[in-house]
């Protein structure tokens, strides 16, 4: 055996002797701390649009910012995921911060685009790293399928928000000065969605639950 | 060639598997998979979800914040288009010009130019006079003020002669459009009304009457521009005129019929205060809509139009334009039905624009609640009439028989043809007042009222908390009223004052 099959032992990749475990995907104990900015988000409501302050609008921002990172993180380094995908990825991104930054008045109320922006952000690029680990999972290798269930993780992951508005829409029934009517015509629509989203939710879940169970068992 | 490279392959694998049975005697080259390796990785990652389940949450909340703002902006209505639509809306509005030879607001300026204001130390017979006897030290500072505004005088009078008055507004300013004649006309009402005064203690009853009718048509001639503040002012100016006729008749009683008739002729009735109103409301609904497309077509100008502080982020108003907009013009729309049908209380503008609102609505519920009590000044105006006109019945009756009647109905067939009521159908009432009058401390009937129950529905006895002499126990009474004095205080004849 001369040296340089032993140099180039020792220069093969770190994964190749053993499976690694999951936590070098994960953020490891940087979970936790995201996970507490988890309350000062949720209470981000209850102090109204007026809010002005970008001391308290701050760690819902950084929140959703570093959450952003690492899921921009996971997509490029860790699944480096392919051109066209990215590319979806980036459509779709451009055209929801733009919807978002562009209606009028909420680029003068920093309540909604301080918080909302990184958060929508976050949105698309989680729903993108689920859509390709299941495909990882579910050993679909066909691009236009990878795409679909991107697309089908961004619907899935907003069923409860479109289920939460078509709530509020329908209440608007009760209470006309929460919405009027030709807004309020949108509640089925969206209950309708909310629903699908919720069911492709729970049929995707299961089968890639499932392939994850058997990858584990069966090395 | 060939079997040379699967030679060369089989070596290559012998060498790793070797060396990878040096690290781990367990395994080979043939046992590794990458692919698998890096789906269990995910498999491990996949199935630990715990904490992401937590970062959903805020997540739900962003969502349906951001799909309800794309809702709204998919409803959001253009400034700038509907600003084209509600200019040529204002411009409508404006009033057929008129010829400056038939141009009653040519006079007006010119007595406006000429107005001269009290001497300093005179008194303010504006304000001292109306409601109070005159003495011989104000008749003299009347006199010398009436000589002082002669030529103004004959100016008001030429302008109240002409049909027709165009002040030449400019329309496209909206709501920043002046009306700097407003002032000016009703300080020339209360010039007027000192005349009509002057007059009548003078004897000359035909002119003061036609002074009085001459008040009544300044009136009209605001009526012509559609702004509330236009209507308020013509409604302001018919007190005025209402008040010169009250006192004339309390301290300057006619002696014939004729005179007294003609003071009754140049009393306007009928002042259709419902349709007047909604005429107005129409044109401020217009001038509103037209200053909200403004605010929004334009950047920046919110917080110059709302003032520095405003009750919300400029940003919410913008993001509720549509709806507010919306939401205005209903309202608007409803209020103008409702005031054309009857009275609009506290509780029925509140009622009416719940109905209408959709969302915050900032805007129409800081301009709203304003226009609602406005109503209310139509109304009272009519009231006021009503009375005026059933008090001068009363003394006409007064002059003709010797004597008082003793109800109202006394006096129909001859001076009208059922009792009258006020504007909302409730009856009119006819007292002799037993209360301390403000001249004498006994309790001695001194004065005769006839009036209606005002706005409250409290019949107060004919007192007004407004009037110069209100009741002390009473502080909230707004009943219309004339009085006529039981023992005519001063009947003027010619000549003889």
């Amino acid at each position: 055996m001369n040296s340089s099959v032993i140099d180039a032992a020792v220069k093969m990749p770190a994964e190749s002797p053993a499976s690694l475990p999951a936590s070098t995907l994960d953020l490891g104990w940087a979970r936790w701390v995201l996970s507490l900015l988890v309350l000062p988000t949720l209470l981000l409501p209850m102090l109204g649009s007026s809010q002005t302050d970008l001391r308290v609008l701050a760690p819902t921002a950084a929140f959703g910012l570093l959450l952003a990172g690492y899921f921009i993180h996971l997509l490029l380094r860790r699944l480096q995921i392919g051109l066209l995908e990215w590319t979806f990825v980036i459509v779709l991104l451009g055209n929801l911060e733009g919807f978002l930054l562009t209606a009028p008045g909420v680029l003068s109320t920093p309540f909604f685009w301080v918080p909302l922006a990184p958060l929508l952000a976050v949105w698309i690029l989680y729903a993108s790293v689920m859509g390709v680990i299941q495909a990882e999972l579910l050993q679909i290798t066909s691009v236009p399928q990878h795409l679909l269930l991107i697309t089908l993780q961004v619907l899935a992951l907003a069923s409860p928000s479109l289920l939460i508005l078509a709530g509020i829409l329908e209440a608007a029934t009760y209470y006309p000065w929460i919405a009027g009517e030709a807004l309020g015509a949108w509640k089925w629509p969206l209950a309708g969605a909310g629903v699908m989203g919720l069911g492709l939710r729970f049929w995707i879940s299961r089968r890639t639950v499932r392939a994850a169970k058997a990858a584990l068992e069966n090395p | 060639m060939g079997a040379d490279s699967t030679v060369a392959r089989q070596a290559k694998d012998n060498r790793k598997d070797s060396i990878i049975s040096l690290i781990n005697p367990n395994m080979t080259s043939t046992t590794f998979d990458p692919v698998a390796s890096k789906r269990r990785q995910l498999a491990q990652w996949y199935l630990r979800d715990k904490h992401r389940a937590l970062w959903q949450l805020p997540l739900w909340i962003a969502i349906a914040t951001g799909i309800a703002l794309a809702l709204l902006q998919s409803r959001i209505e253009s400034p700038r288009r509907n600003l084209k639509k509600s200019t040529a809306a204002l411009l409508a509005l404006a009033p057929a010009r008129v010829p400056d030879d038939k141009n009653a607001a040519v006079h007006y300026r010119r007595a406006f130019a000429g107005y001269v204001r009290f001497a300093k130390g005179a008194p303010n017979l504006d304000a001292d006079l109306p409601g109070h006897p005159l003495t011989p030290h104000m008749k003299t500072q009347l006199q010398k003020y009436l000589a002082s505004n002669g030529k103004a005088l004959l100016n008001l009078k030429a302008g109240a002669g002409k049909e027709a008055c165009d002040w030449k507004l400019n329309y496209t300013a909206g709501f920043g459009m002046l009306l700097p004649h407003l002032a000016s006309m009703r300080q020339g009402a209360r010039l007027m009304a000192l005349e009509a005064r002057w007059l009548a203690s003078e004897g000359d009853h035909e002119e003061a009457a036609k002074t009085i009718l001459a008040m009544y048509r300044m009136g009209r001639h605001l009526d012509r521009d559609p702004t509330l503040i236009s209507g308020l002012v013509a409604v302001a100016i018919d007190a005025l005129a209402d008040s010169a006729l009250q006192d004339i008749v309390r301290y300057h009683l006619p002696a014939n019929q004729a005179e007294l008739s003609a003071y009754r002729k140049a009393l306007w009735t009928n002042r259709h205060p419902n349709q007047r109103w909604a005429h107005y409301i129409n044109g401020e609904k217009t001038f509103g809509l037209h200053a909200i497309d403004t605010v929004f077509s334009i950047p920046g100008t919110g917080r110059a139009f709302l003032g520095a502080t405003l009750p919300r982020p400029q940003g919410m108003y913008e993001i509720w334009y549509g709806e507010d907009r919306m939401c205005y013009e209903t309202y608007m729309d409803d209020l103008i039905a409702r005031g054309k049908k009857g009275h609009i209380t506290e509780t029925d503008f509140e009622e009416t624009i719940l109905k209408h609102q959709r969302g915050p609505a900032p805007l129409t519920r800081m301009i709203a609640p304003v226009l609602s009590r406005s109503l209310n000044n139509f109304i009272r105006s009519e009231d006021q009439a009503r009375v005026t006109a059933v008090g001068m019945d009363v003394a006409a009756f007064r002059m003709k028989y010797g004597k008082l009647p003793t109800t109202l109905k006394m006096l129909i067939p001859e001076f009208f043809s059922e009792l009258p009521k006020d504007h909302l159908g409730r009856p009119l009432r006819m007292l002799v007042d037993k209360n301390t009058d403000e001249d004498s401390k006994k309790k001695k009937p001194r004065f005769i009222r006839i009036y209606g129950v005002g706005e409250n529905g409290i019949d107060n006895g004919g007192y007004n908390s407004k009037a110069p002499a209100p009741h002390p126990n009473a502080p909230d009474a707004d009943d219309p009223v004339f009085v006529l004095p039981l023992i005519p205080e001063t009947i003027s004849t010619p000549g003889k004052n």
